[in-house]
Formats: C-alpha cells, sequence, structure tokens
C-alpha cells in the first residue's frame, strides 16, 4: 500500500506524542496503584508479632503447623472459609495483588478486597482472645 | 527501516518482530518513564508494566483514526 510522505510523517509525529503520553500515563498509573495499594492494605505485621512466621500457607495445613503451639492462630485458620484460606494463600505466600487474585476467581476486586479483611479480622480476634487467655 | 513501516507492521499485520522493534527504539523513553520517584534507579516492575502495555496499545494504534 503506497502512504503520501505527509500523511506518513504526520502518522509518525502523533505516534511519538503517543507514546509519550502512554508511557507517562502508565507510569501515573502505577503509582496511583502502587498507593491505593498502601492504603487499603492490611499488614500481617499489625496483626501479631508471630502471625508472621506462621501465616506461611503451605505449611498451615501441613504437619509442621499442626505441631505450632500457636493454637488460636490454627483455630483461626479453621474459622476461616475456604475462599478466604485461598485468598490469603494467594497473597501472602504468592503476593499477587488483589486485581489478580479476583481475575482468577471471576469476581471484583472489592469482593477479593472484602473477604480479605474478613478473613484477617476473623484472625486477629481469635490470635487476640487465644492471647488474653 | 522508517518508523512508519514498523507502526504499520506493528499495528495492522500484528508483526511481533515490528511491535518489538518499536519497543526497543523507544526504550530511552521507556527507562526515562520507569525511574523510582526519588532516584534514577529503574524500576523493574514498572519497566515490565511499560513494556506490555505499550505493546498492547501499539497494537491498536490506529493510524487512520490519529490525525
Amino acid at each position: 500500500m503506497h502512504f503520501s510522505e505527509d500523511f506518513m510523517s504526520i502518522v509518525e509525529k502523533k505516534f511519538s506524542k503517543f507514546m509519550q503520553a502512554s508511557s507517562s500515563g502508565i507510569r501515573k498509573d502505577y503509582y496511583r496503584k502502587l498507593r491505593r495499594r498502601e492504603q487499603t492494605e492490611v499488614f500481617v505485621e499489625d496483626l501479631s508479632g508471630d502471625i508472621n512466621e506462621l501465616l506461611h500457607f503451605d505449611k498451615v495445613f501441613t504437619q509442621d503447623l499442626m505441631q505450632t503451639d500457636n493454637s488460636a492462630l490454627l483455630d483461626g485458620l479453621r474459622q476461616l472459609t475456604i475462599r478466604q484460606r485461598e485468598i490469603i494463600s494467594y497473597l501472602v505466600e504468592y503476593e499477587m495483588t488483589e486485581a489478580e487474585i479476583a481475575a482468577r476467581f471471576n469476581i471484583t476486586q472489592q469482593g477479593v478486597n472484602s473477604t480479605k479483611n474478613k478473613a484477617l479480622k476473623k484472625l486477629k480476634s481469635c490470635i487476640k482472645g487465644g492471647s488474653s487467655q | 527501516m522508517r518508523l512508519f513501516d514498523l507502526i504499520y507492521r506493528a499495528s495492522i499485520e500484528n508483526d511481533t518482530h515490528a511491535l518489538w522493534e518499536i519497543l526497543t527504539k523507544y526504550q530511552p523513553l521507556i527507562n526515562n518513564n520507569s525511574k523510582k520517584l526519588f532516584s534514577s534507579e529503574i524500576d523493574e516492575d514498572l519497566r515490565s508494566e511499560q513494556m506490555l502495555v505499550l505493546a498492547r496499545r501499539i497494537k491498536h494504534f490506529d493510524i487512520y483514526k490519529q490525525w
């Protein structure tokens, strides 16, 4: 197909502008996404001192953790639904973002966020209840 | 090769090689926009995000619509 010189140079200019705008837009979106994540993120460290090392999902349902003396955490994990455990696993162990998990389960990101928050709240209350006993 | 040819091949003919060449050509821009906020270090996560999203956008670039 033959194009005129004018057409080609205009398209090239437009394309360069498009690339610049796209690239800086992607950068802005990336940092916006990071900020949003920081604001909504519940850090595991905030929950309890020892939950961090115990929340390694692979160990949670293996004999390793069954032998742990943190029965409060174990009880908490037992009380979670399968979906909650899966989401916590993907977030903590695989370090997936909420959007990625949402795509995997075919649900909304808000759904993932609320499930995560419910699960963490449940765990937190179990651990607090266990430590106060 | 002229940039226009690459754009045409990448967007109209879905030529992956041309797409890659465009991304290579714009590497300085991508690197510049992938620098961390308070240092000149390149954020690799941001860089790969840039490459992925730009590749997708270039594929959908409409040479007729843009002007």
